[in-house]
């Protein structure tokens, strides 16, 4: 169960931020031609690669689980409080929608730097690259009009539900029911962003909220 | 150089430092109070303890926000 919440978390987690970069390239292309694009986008292909790397050896090899743990559940908890945060102000109206394009490579190594989730973690990845490849064969259409907000705001508490779940493991807390923990985290966290937003969105004046 | 440490920072970090000190925060409140616990009580109620405080974390972050559209 643990190795499908975790695909499925870092499918999604990749999926989002693939979706911006293949915009940014198809915007790219037709720009400056898409000759340019697609060596830039294999160029950063190299480099997510070379950086995936150097940093998860490192990671995975010889530290003290539970400490690891900990180190891995910290970086989740800032990606996912993050992207929790922007999605909350911008959903609530405090902050305009826009998007980024940074936070996949580290992500990726925080997700798959868990001890025994690197191979869901990397399937999870390939998943989300098959997909977002094939969205960006057949759709036409502007892939900006995607409600990335919302998306962002979906894998963000995904992200803290796994960011908590694991810093606690790392702190030798027994969750009841196990990796169903990851559900009710999630859970948790969705209904505390809905409430957050409903809150927040009562102060911003109608004007700007339009 | 300056600027390439800039992004790394905000890479990491994030546009704010309210979330890099919630957790921080959560994280030496979660072991304070496992200090004080007894073991089994801890591996209980820590994870909840801990969840909690991440929403504290959260809650600190977004009451810092600037009001308005930036």
């Amino acid at each position: 169960m643990t190795f499908v919440l975790t695909m499925a978390a870092a499918a999604a987690a990749v999926g989002v931020e693939m979706l911006e970069a293949l915009a940014i390239v198809l915007a790219v292309g037709l720009a400056r031609g898409f000759g340019d694009a697609m060596l830039g986008a294999l160029a950063a292909v190299v480099a997510v690669v070379l950086l995936c790397l150097a940093l998860g050896p490192g990671l995975l090899g010889g530290a003290d689980l539970h400490f690891l743990r900990v180190i891995v559940g910290s970086l989740l908890l800032l990606f996912g409080l993050e992207w929790l945060r922007k999605g909350i102000l911008r959903m609530a109206g405090r902050r305009p929608r826009s998007s980024s394009y940074d936070e996949f490579v580290v992500e990726r190594e925080a997700l798959g730097g868990a001890p025994g989730r690197l191979a869901p973690a990397l399937l999870g990845a390939a998943v989300a690259l098959v997909l977002v490849v094939a969205i960006g064969l057949i759709a036409h259409q502007p892939l900006r009009r995607l409600p990335e907000t919302q998306l962002k705001l979906g894998v963000g508490v995904a992200l803290t539900a796994f960011g908590t779940f694991f810093a606690a493991e790392g702190l030798r807390v027994e969750w009841p029911l196990g990796d169903v923990a990851l559900i009710y985290l999630a859970g948790a966290f969705a209904i505390t962003a809905w409430v957050a937003i409903r809150l927040m969105a009562r102060d911003v004046p109608a004007a700007e909220a339009a | 150089m300056r600027s390439f440490l800039s992004s790394l920072r905000r890479l990491i970090l994030g546009e704010t430092w309210t979330i890099p000190l919630g957790v921080g925060a959560a994280l030496g409140l979660a072991v304070l109070i496992r200090a004080s616990l007894p073991a089994t009580a801890w591996h209980v109620v820590g994870g909840f303890c801990l969840a909690v405080l991440v929403v504290a974390a959260l809650a600190y972050s977004l009451q810092r926000a600037p009001r308005g559209r930036s």
